[in-house]
């Protein structure tokens, strides 16, 4: 190439090397910012959703938990409402297992021990024919118990996603 | 009920007993536990045991279990046949809740077999028809009423 056409509108090879330099860092710089910001907000709206699912799920117990207290649910209810719950907290423990590889059981187990022990007492099964069923006050007291539990697993749940990085995307395609 | 598949494998669905599966005894609702192991579990347990073949007991389908209702039906098996007769037979499959099949394996298998070991009668709300039970003696299997309403 010509040396003289490089010398182009007055500027000499080496300004030319300079701006072509700040051209590039620039879009570089651009580019860095624009894909890890997308990341960063595509990543913490995936955390939102996951938070409000646990949140959505406490309530839900908290809501249920007080029925059993006021003993105004039929033994068919409780049955039904625990199997719902079942396949909540089962999507919920896979999804985070898949995504952040979170211990994949910890809400479903403590779900379950609740479920087992609620529709395995007396009260449940006596009064299962009946349009409610009251517990007794220390079978409230080992739901009070449990439901205790269940909110602490639930706090470390949200803890864990707030602090869980994601997964690298060879292994979540591949799991 | 029940659906017999090649390789001689035997399949209860329990979804075809019933839909909406009760609590443990006969006593306190329909579709007890005490009444399917009475109806469908004991009689096809019996046929696999006697064909040397697996029974395969699938929880999913209906609108959800109490956990006294399958303790009750599985509890009852292992009272009658013993611990390793079952677990040799028997295979559970859920894949809806599949927390129900580490219960009645580690818990309720464990708890009736030590009740069968201190021959601690189970209770029968209601008089059934005569079921089979496997007499370690003699090592075969009879059908008696071996328990009474009691």
């Amino acid at each position: 190439m010509d040396r003289q056409e490089l010398i182009l509108y007055g500027l000499q090879i080496s300004d030319w090397i300079g701006i072509v330099e700040i051209v590039v860092t620039s879009v570089i710089g651009i580019w860095i910012a624009v894909a890890v910001q997308n990341n960063l907000t595509k990543s913490r709206y995936l955390k939102e959703y996951f938070i409000n699912e646990v949140k959505e799920i406490r309530d839900l117990y908290k809501s249920f938990v007080n029925h059993l207290y006021k003993g105004d649910k039929s033994a068919t209810d409780i049955k039904d409402w625990f199997k719902i719950m079942s396949e909540r907290t089962q999507n919920l423990d896979k999804f985070l297992h898949q995504k952040y590889k979170i211990d994949d059981s910890l809400i479903k187990s403590k779900h379950a021990e609740i479920q087992q022990k609620v529709t395995d007492y007396d009260e449940f099964n006596e009064n299962y024919k009946e349009p409610t069923v009251k517990f007794t006050n220390s079978s409230k007291n080992d739901i009070l118990k449990l439901h205790s539990e269940l909110s602490c697993v639930l706090t470390q749940r949200v803890i864990d996603i707030n602090a869980a990085k994601n997964r690298r995307k060879f292994f979540s395609k591949n799991k | 009920m029940y659906r017999y598949m090649e390789k001689q494998k035997f399949i209860i669905v329990i979804s075809d007993y019933s839909t909406s599966p009760g609590p443990r005894y006969c006593y306190q609702g329909d579709d007890s536990g005490e009444d399917f192991y009475h109806k469908v579990l004991n009689q096809k347990f019996k046929e696999a045991f006697e064909q040397k073949s697996e029974l395969e007991v699938n929880l999913d389908g209906p609108d959800g279990y109490a956990s006294s209702f399958l303790d009750e039906a599985f509890g009852n098996l292992i009272f009658d046949f013993g611990l390793e007769n079952v677990q040799s037979r028997v295979k559970i499959v859920s894949n809806e809740e599949p927390e129900w099949i580490e219960m009645i394996e580690k818990e309720t298998y464990v708890q009736w077999e030590q009740r069968r070991a201190e021959t601690k009668i189970p209770k029968k709300t209601i008089n059934h028809e005569e079921w089979w039970r496997y007499n370690f003696a003699t090592n075969s299997i009879e059908k008696r009423r071996w328990i009474d309403k009691n």
